[in-house]
């Protein structure tokens, strides 16, 4: 233990006293695992085992530089050739945020991502806020960039890694003024509405949420990260937001991109069958309000037309419910009947003989059973989504239209 | 030049040859697919099938009268119907138990063949009255005015002659039986239905199987009576006939055994089909019953027969005269049969509407 505790220190010593230099000002020369390295400043890239041409280092440090600017939220990422002995990847990771001097804020918010060669692996810390905002995206994250890293493709499983992050970030920005996620119905990234108009659509949304237990979200994005559509970007702030009501995630969200122009509506659960075949009529009815940057009353008007159909749906279906019951009515009756009269005749010929079969006399002397054949018939199943939780698109309904 | 064998195909019956390519046999008409040596087996079955029904009886029913004992029982044939009635001598008049008519006994019995057996009456009369009481209740289609207006227009307890055929079978069977199995995947649901050719081969013996002689009698009546109880049958005595008529057998044994036959193989197939176990379904292929050792009886089996008229209509009821069971058709009013049907149609009806909105409710 205490052979440990001296390793880690000297470890630490050994690399970073030249590290922690470099938050200053130039490119700086630090010596990790017993090389060379040149850290450039600010150093939220530290590519010690050399990972990605200069090119891309600057790319991706600009991002990463940008990002943590504007979420005051470090997100950083340290590649090392090797692990130190006697370090695990967590205690490593954790040893370089605290000593590079990471962090926003008292808490020292922010991420960091190591990934080490020998042996081939990643790791990210979060510390501050980031326990909250990161960790439950996590798995999400290393989804995301798994392919690319095993591809070695590191300037690409970087790029996403900060864009994760990003995107993380945005979503809980909002939540911070309602910690509770369910209560969290509006999250207007694009400013779109004034604080009153957010504050009033707020409340709306969460009113009818609440109360029609259906999840009835608005989410508004100037542009969409890289590589993301409407639908994917939609439910995956369905998903990652853990909107919906019940087993099947009840409810939709409405996503409004300015850039380019375009609305999209993603549906869960019931929200399929009650809001999918009512949506062109839903867009119909926001298109000029939307069109004209109109957006508290478009987005007003999609609150109360989702609340509608939520009613409409819930009321007693009445015809269709008799009618079904007066089948089932009918039916039960025949039965009843048909036995009622069964009883009325007990005359009937006796066509088997099985009162006089003497006693034990029933003798098989031969018994075969020979296989001929087989038939397969094949029907497919009709399923709905089982609605879980990890992601996935194909489980959500929805459409969009630009306006 | 080598000989083609030619098989049929055990699905669908048609023509196959063996297939060199894939090592298969495939059926041209309905794309089955077989390994060889199956049907080769099948072949073999098949081969079994072959034979027909034998029956195979020894009749030595019913003895010959003692001296003074046909002396002692007189008939008569209902002048207005045909049925020939037997009873004691001491029964003066009477009516007739088929259609009504009174009947004066003149005749003497002669030229039959005396029973071998006879079960006695359990019941008496006034037993069968309340039994046909007892068989209206819970009938609920049956007209309100039934009960009410129709009256017993004859009660009579008769000795109904029955042929009674004792036999062994060997029986060689052969079933199609199916199973089923369903399993699926993401995407469909696969249902397997697997073909088995069946055989089963044995022996069962029957005892006593009934045959109403008498063709006056409705058969599917006295079918309806049944099971009689052989073991309490004894000796026929003409004391037991005191106070009963006693019907003759007009149908012989030899004419009465077609209906045996029937039911012997009915049930023998049933029979052998309970054996096959594990399966989904079973039906009969091909059966070969043969039927040996027959003998057949003659006995007197007891009947209550009650006959009422309702609307002018006639209405024959029978009570077996030693379990007690009453059998007969009973009218049914059409006005009720749709009244119930359409109550029960519209209570069932309006309870599901209530128990689905309870249900959309909370």
């Amino acid at each position: 233990m205490k052979k440990r505790i001296v390793t880690l220190l000297l470890a630490l010593v050994f690399v970073f006293s030249l590290a922690s230099f470099s938050v200053s000002a130039e490119d700086k020369t630090v010596l990790i695992g017993g090389e060379e390295y040149t850290v450039k400043d600010p150093d939220l890239l530290i590519d010690s085992a050399g990972l990605l041409t200069a090119e891309e280092q600057d790319t991706v440090i600009s991002t990463l530089t940008d990002i943590s600017e504007r979420h005051q939220f470090t997100v950083a990422i340290v590649t090392l050739p090797s692990t130190l002995e006697g370090l695990s990847e967590k205690e490593l990771a954790e040893t370089l945020y605290d000593q590079l001097g990471f962090g926003y804020g008292e808490g020292h918010d922010g991420c960091l991502l190591l990934r080490t060669l020998e042996p081939k692996h990643v790791y990210i810390t979060t510390t501050g806020s980031g326990v909250e905002i990161i960790d439950p995206h996590l798995d999400t994250i290393f989804e995301e960039i798994e392919d690319y890293l095993k591809e070695d493709n590191y300037y690409d499983a970087f790029i996403t890694y900060a864009q994760m992050c990003d995107i993380a970030l945005g979503l809980d920005n909002k939540q911070e003024k309602k910690p509770n996620n369910d209560g969290v119905f509006l999250i207007d990234d694009a400013g779109l509405l004034t604080a009153q108009e957010q504050e009033k659509l707020s409340k709306k949304l969460k009113k009818i949420s609440e109360e029609q237990k259906f999840a009835v979200a608005i989410v508004t994005m100037e542009t969409l990260p890289e590589g993301y559509t409407e639908s994917m970007m939609a439910d995956k702030l369905y998903d990652d937001l853990d909107y919906g009501y019940g087993e099947n995630r009840d409810g939709c969200l409405l996503l409004r991109t300015l850039n380019p122009r375009y609305v999209y509506v993603s549906t869960m659960g019931s929200g399929k069958k009650i809001i999918d075949p009512k949506l062109e009529s839903i867009f119909d009815k926001i298109e000029d309000d939307m069109k004209s940057d109109n957006y508290y009353d478009a987005f007003v008007k999609f609150a109360e037309q989702c609340e509608k159909k939520v009613i409409d749906s819930q009321k007693f279906p009445f015809v269709k419910n008799l009618l079904i019951c007066l089948a089932i009515g009918l039916i039960i009756a025949l039965i009843a009947v048909l036995v009622m009269r069964a009883q009325l005749k007990s005359v009937k010929p006796q066509n088997l003989a099985h009162e006089y079969l003497k006693d034990g006399s029933l003798n098989v002397t031969e018994a075969r059973d020979l296989y001929l054949y087989s038939h397969i018939s094949k029907t497919k199943i009709e399923r709905e989504s089982s609605g879980g939780s990890s992601g996935g698109g194909s489980s959500h309904g929805g459409g969009g239209r630009s306006m | 030049m080598a000989a083609l064998k030619e098989y049929k195909c055990p699905c669908c019956g048609g023509a196959i040859q063996f297939d060199v390519a894939s090592q298969q046999v495939k059926c041209p008409y309905c794309d089955t697919e077989f390994p060889v040596d199956i049907l080769d087996s099948y072949e073999e079955e098949l081969k079994n099938d072959a034979g027909s029904d034998t029956f195979n009886w020894t009749e030595s029913a019913g003895g010959d009268w003692q001296e003074g004992e046909e002396a002692s029982l007189t008939s008569y044939i209902c002048e207005s119907c045909g049925g020939e009635i037997v009873t004691d001598a001491t029964t003066a008049a009477t009516t007739c138990p088929y259609c009504g008519s009174t009947v004066v006994m003149t005749g003497k019995l002669s030229g039959t063949l005396k029973p071998d057996y006879v079960i006695p009456f359990q019941f008496d009369k006034e037993a069968a009255k309340a039994a046909l009481q007892k068989h209206y209740k819970g009938k609920i289609l049956m007209p309100k005015s039934f009960k009410k207006e129709n009256h017993i227009d004859e009660i009579k307890g008769v000795y109904v002659p029955f042929w009674l055929f004792d036999a062994d079978t060997d029986a060689n069977i052969r079933y199609r039986a199916t199973k089923v199995r369903s399993w699926s995947d993401s995407s469909y649901r696969y249902t397997e239905t697997s073909f088995y050719s069946v055989t089963r081969a044995g022996t069962v013996g029957f005892l006593n199987v009934p045959v109403d002689g008498s063709s006056k009698m409705p058969d599917d009546l006295m079918e309806s009576v049944e099971p009689f109880r052989f073991s309490e049958a004894v000796d026929f005595k003409t004391a037991y006939l005191a106070g009963y008529l006693a019907d003759k057998y007009d149908v012989t044994a030899d004419q009465s055994i077609e209906r045996a036959n029937t039911r012997i193989k009915n049930s023998t197939e049933s029979v052998f089909a309970s054996t096959v176990t594990g399966y989904s379904t079973v039906t009969v292929e091909n059966s070969v019953v043969n039927v040996h050792n027959g003998k057949a009886k003659y006995a007197l089996y007891p009947v209550w027969l009650l006959s009422t008229t309702w609307k002018d209509q006639n209405f024959l009821f029978a009570m077996n005269g030693q379990t007690g069971k009453m059998v007969g058709n009973l009218p049914m009013d059409m006005k009720a049969f749709w009244r119930w049907f359409l109550g029960i149609a519209a209570s069932v009806a309006a309870l599901a509407l209530l128990i689905s909105w309870l249900f959309w409710k909370f």
